[in-house]
């Protein structure tokens, strides 16, 4: 995934002021996917995960003077798509959910549909079966592409524990794929 | 303290998904990429991580590439809709203020008005639909000023309303937060920005009675005096 520079942020976020709705479209093209993956992460709601998207970028277009350049330009806008995340998650009535609460998900939910499909069907599937703190961060190492301290912003923890969490989530992945290789009729043997 | 080789393999597998990533600091690679150098062995390590990067991006890049532009559009096209209305009264009002009044519609209105007034019960009628007009602007005019609570949501300009900026624990319920709010007399007028910050305002307490009642909460990670500044669609009952 390409980061956008600061300067190049700053040149679409200068288009987005002056009311370019093409600006607006790239940054959809930028960052829709990664945003969406964001929040179906916590959700787990196709629908609410995509209204995360169209809410987070329509931040950015009304208030794209707010990016200060202090941070890269996808942890700003991640941080704004966590705040939705939230606000979507406190809407839901009865409350039931804490979101550093480490529970296991019990079912394969929306990432099931990509699970069939590709080579990597077994580490999806495994992936499946991590917590949603652990999966969130495997994705925002490996496909937000973030440092520890980016993840620890966006986690809300310290750095130590996000490299302990990244750590579990690795650990359980190893153990869930040597668990599904080893049953002989696995088909799913893709990667070593 | 020296570093034991449990100790030193414990921080290649700490930093090998950020060296993977490239999202390391320059002393963290160098020390990464001596240890390679060293160990041989880790690049099995070392493999399994760049394996499992790339099934983790094509995972999530399967991803459809539009989504949320449907709604993005609809918005742009609502925003798009609410300007071109506002656009449209004001040059209407202004070519209507521009244009010049036919002098047929006068002369008739005057016709019309000078024959009513000639005849005595059409006079009579239109002198009483005068007096109840001014009778009921002076009652409502009085039944404003008798509730000046009001005043700020009738379309006055909007005034400065001191109010709180309060971050919450980020595990903190919705039910938690409408409690405490509820309790220490409190309502959210603004927010979440997207610091996750809320603006409230007092309800049924005063501005410091709800500071030192958010105060006490451990709920609440910070706290600041906000000047607020309501649009013409806000109520606020200031006390």
């Amino acid at each position: 995934m390409k980061e956008l520079t600061i300067e190049a942020a700053r040149g679409l976020l200068d288009r987005v002021r002056r009311g370019d709705e093409t600006a607006l479209r790239e940054l959809q093209l930028h960052l829709g996917r990664r945003i969406y993956a964001f929040a179906l992460n916590r959700l787990h709601n196709e629908g609410e995960a995509e209204e995360v998207v169209t809410d987070t970028l329509w931040e950015v277009w009304k208030h794209a003077d707010r990016f200060s350049g202090t941070s890269k330009f996808s942890t700003w806008v991640l941080g704004i798509a966590r705040n939705k995340i939230l606000t979507a998650l406190r809407d839901r009535a009865p409350q039931s959910e804490e979101l550093d609460e480490e529970l296991p998900d019990e079912g394969f939910g929306p990432f099931e549909q990509w699970q069939r499909t590709s080579e990597g069907q077994s580490v999806q599937r495994c992936m499946e079966g991590l917590t949603d703190v652990h999966r969130e961060c495997l994705q925002l190492v490996f496909f937000q592409e973030l440092s520890v301290a980016e993840v620890a912003q966006l986690q809300a923890c310290p750095q130590n524990t996000v490299k302990t969490r990244l750590f579990h989530a690795r650990l359980n992945l190893k153990k869930c794929l040597e668990a599904l290789w080893s049953q002989p009729n696995s088909s799913a043997r893709g990667r070593q | 303290m020296s570093d034991t080789p449990a100790s030193v393999r414990r921080r290649f597998d700490e930093l090998v998904p950020w060296y993977v990533t490239g999202e390391i600091a320059a002393d963290d690679r160098a020390w990464m990429e001596r240890y390679l150098a060293e160990n041989p062995d880790a690049e099995v390590a070392l493999g399994w991580h760049e394996g499992l990067g790339a099934t983790v991006d094509a995972h999530y890049s399967n991803l459809p590439e539009s989504v949320g532009w449907a709604g993005l559009a609809q918005r742009l096209e609502a925003d798009r809709a609410a300007k071109r209305s506002t656009a449209e009264v004001a040059p209407t009002s202004t070519r209507e203020r521009a244009l010049p009044v036919s002098p047929g519609i006068i002369e008739r209105a005057t016709q019309w008005l000078g024959e009513l007034f000639t005849r005595p019960a059409y006079a009579l009628a239109a002198a009483l639909i005068v007096g109840q007009a001014a009778v009921i602007g002076y009652l409502v005019s009085n039944d404003e000023l008798a509730q000046p609570e009001h005043s700020t949501t009738r379309g006055a300009p909007a005034s400065i309303v001191p109010a709180l900026e309060v971050r919450f624990r980020q595990s903190a319920t919705e039910q938690e937060l409408r409690a405490l709010l509820s309790q220490a007399g409190a309502r959210i007028v603004d927010g979440p920005d997207q610091l996750g910050d809320y603006v409230v305002v007092p309800r049924s307490a005063t501005l410091d009675e709800l500071r030192d009642a958010l105060k006490q909460s451990d709920l609440v990670t910070s706290l600041r005096p906000f000047e607020w500044k309501p649009s013409n669609k806000d109520e606020v009952k200031p006390r």
